[in-house]
């Protein structure tokens, strides 16, 4: 008798891809679904797990966009606290679905959100990029105008120019304005703003949600630019708190379910979208965590190398320097420069 | 009671606008001026402290030397010091940054970025590390000290004619650079000596210096002329003068 398993090469069974290969030895985990060019264009966005992919991938001469490029007068170790140099543009942290397309819908001018601004201390914030100036802003005025007149137009530029998009899914769970439906990056209170039950409402998303988010922007982004590609990926780093009832683990293995769920289904449903396995890589039982930092959260730098290893096997690093563009990656920042909104919800950080 | 007015290269013009009768009017018995060196050394260290006070860095601990007779700057009951230090920003407004970012307050001027606040703070407060840093050694030395205020920037500097960034950028990063400066010789108590109302070409402290203020000297489009040295050697000898009061 013969059935299809008989021809499947050793990668398609776990005895032999996966439990009785070293993981530091695993091969063949990823195969690309387009070239990357050297003369393409790449962005990236995304949960803090995908400012490790932009570094990298900056580091190694790809060209990697940054429609927001830092003064040169900046001094390099003050960059990253000013939002500097950890994505394409200065957004911040994306973790949902959602914010990316309200973020899309923002630059385009089909969404303003009616809640411009946060305060605390006197300094002034933006709702939608709480972290990019650490200390705040000087007037409620100055934050609507940067994000008017600096961060959307280059967002809008990004989706404009970007040949291939990396998006890195992060959370399901998010804090949303009951005014409008807005979605926070993080919920109000905690970086800047007030809470106000009457005003913010959890929100976990769905797969439903999700997906029909991601399907949005993603045909929205090619009807701008049709050659534009995606490259998903899944974060790895757990959820730093839940405001669901379930336990923490609970709800983290359910976002992460959701999100992997949505990413392979972007990965069916579109020939221009790849998905590369970074999250499998980490969380895989056969690593037994040892790619997490001590807190079982953070992904150490060894690991990250050892993700992106998988991935320049198959994406090799351009062999000469990429011509100059108007957008080009800033200097990269240490690996010690990643920045974590999330992290802020546990005051104790292990 | 001797008065040492020392510094960057904007002190020149200063000695060229003196004439000795100045110290006898003022009621000192002398007057120093003396350039101790040009202002980029102000972007390094370029001062020491130790027990005997503040010494300067490489040429300028010899320029110090020259004019002083000693190595060190030290408290004394009979000498004050006027420092032409950390007002100059021609450095500053010459860097490339300014052709591509401007401050956000600028929405009428075309650029490719715009910067905050706190991001233009944190530019100008790494220019003028040190010299905040002087100015707290000063502070902490007891030195009877002011402040020079530099020229302003002239509405010909090469950051403009030849860098190619727009002048309400220059004055607006110029202006930023000052104020931070300024803050801090606030907080240490150290008061400062604007030039006066007459050399700007627009609202004072806000504007360019007047062109028949600047030196006629080929590619030195920074630096203020005799008569410029003229008008500001008379507000630093007054100004001065109520540094022996304390």
């Amino acid at each position: 008798m013969t059935h299809p398993y008989q021809s499947l090469p050793k990668r398609n069974f776990w005895r032999s891809g996966v439990a009785e290969v070293n993981p530091l030895e695993w091969t063949d985990l990823y195969y690309k679904r387009f070239e990357i060019a050297p003369s393409d264009g790449v962005a990236s966005a995304g949960s803090c797990f995908a400012q490790h992919i932009g570094r990298q991938l900056a580091q190694r001469k790809f060209r990697y966009l940054d429609f927001e490029p830092p003064p040169e007068a900046l001094p390099k170790k003050q960059r990253a606290s000013f939002g500097y140099g950890l994505f394409s543009a200065r957004y911040g942290n994306i973790y949902t679905a959602r914010q990316l397309r309200q973020l899309m819908d923002s630059a385009l001018g089909a969404f303003t959100p009616e809640v411009q601004v946060w305060e605390k201390d006197g300094r002034f914030f933006d709702p939608y990029r709480p972290s990019i100036e650490q200390g705040g802003f000087s007037s409620a005025e100055e934050a609507i105008a940067l994000r008017q007149r600096q961060h959307l137009p280059a967002v809008r530029r990004l989706f404009s120019e970007t040949d291939l998009f990396i998006f890195t899914l992060g959370l399901t769970e998010g804090w949303i304005s009951k005014r409008d439906g807005a979605v926070f990056p993080i919920c109000p209170g905690v970086i800047a703003g007030d809470f106000d039950a009457s005003e913010h409402a959890f929100h976990n998303f769905t797969y439903p949600e999700i997906f029909a988010d991601m399907c949005a922007v993603i045909e929205r982004a090619r009807s701008l630019n049709s050659a534009m590609r995606f490259l998903i990926t899944v974060s790895p780093v757990p959820l730093t708190a839940t405001a669901t009832d379930q336990h923490v683990l609970s709800a983290a293995t359910y976002s992460k379910s959701v999100l992997r769920a949505v990413a392979g289904d972007l990965y069916a449903k579109y020939p221009f979208v790849d998905y590369f396995p970074s999250y499998e890589i980490i969380t895989a039982p056969a690593t037994r965590g040892v790619f997490y930092e001590p807190n079982l959260r953070e992904v150490s730098p060894a690991a990250v190398n050892v993700v992106m290893s998988h991935f320049f096997r198959e994406h090799a690093a351009p062999s000469a320097k990429p011509a100059d563009a108007p957008a080009r990656a800033s200097a990269a920042a240490d690996e010690a420069d990643i920045l974590c909104d999330e992290e802020k919800l546990d005051p104790v950080r292990g | 009671m001797h008065l040492y007015v020392l510094g960057d290269s904007h002190t020149v013009a200063l000695g060229q606008g003196y004439r000795p009768e100045m110290a006898a009017e003022a009621g000192l018995a002398k007057i120093t001026i003396a350039k101790l060196f040009s202002s980029p050394k102000t972007e390094k260290q370029f001062f020491t402290v130790d027990a005997d006070g503040i010494g300067f860095l490489d040429e300028a601990d010899a320029a110090l030397q020259d004019a002083t007779g000693a190595t060190r700057l030290s408290r004394a009951p009979d000498a004050a010091f006027a420092f032409m230090v950390g007002f100059t920003t021609t450095k500053l407004i010459r860097r490339d940054t300014w052709r591509t970012h401007a401050p956000w307050r600028l929405s009428h001027v075309p650029t490719d970025h715009y910067l905050s606040d706190a991001a233009l703070d944190q530019i100008v407060r790494d220019y003028n590390r040190h010299v905040i840093d002087f100015y707290a050694a000063v502070a902490a030395l007891g030195l009877k000290a002011a402040a020079i205020i530099a020229p302003p920037p002239r509405p010909d500097d090469l950051a403009i004619s030849e860098v190619g960034i727009a002048p309400d950028i220059v004055l607006a990063v110029d202006a930023a650079a000052r104020r931070c400066v300024a803050g801090e010789l606030q907080k240490l108590s150290i008061p400062m000596i604007a030039p006066p109302d007459e050399v700007y070409d627009g609202a004072p402290g806000a504007s360019f210096l007047k062109l028949k203020y600047g030196k006629p000297q080929g590619r030195d489009l920074h630096h203020a002329n005799k008569d410029y040295g003229r008008l500001m050697i008379g507000h630093v000898i007054a100004q001065s003068a109520a540094l022996f009061a304390r």
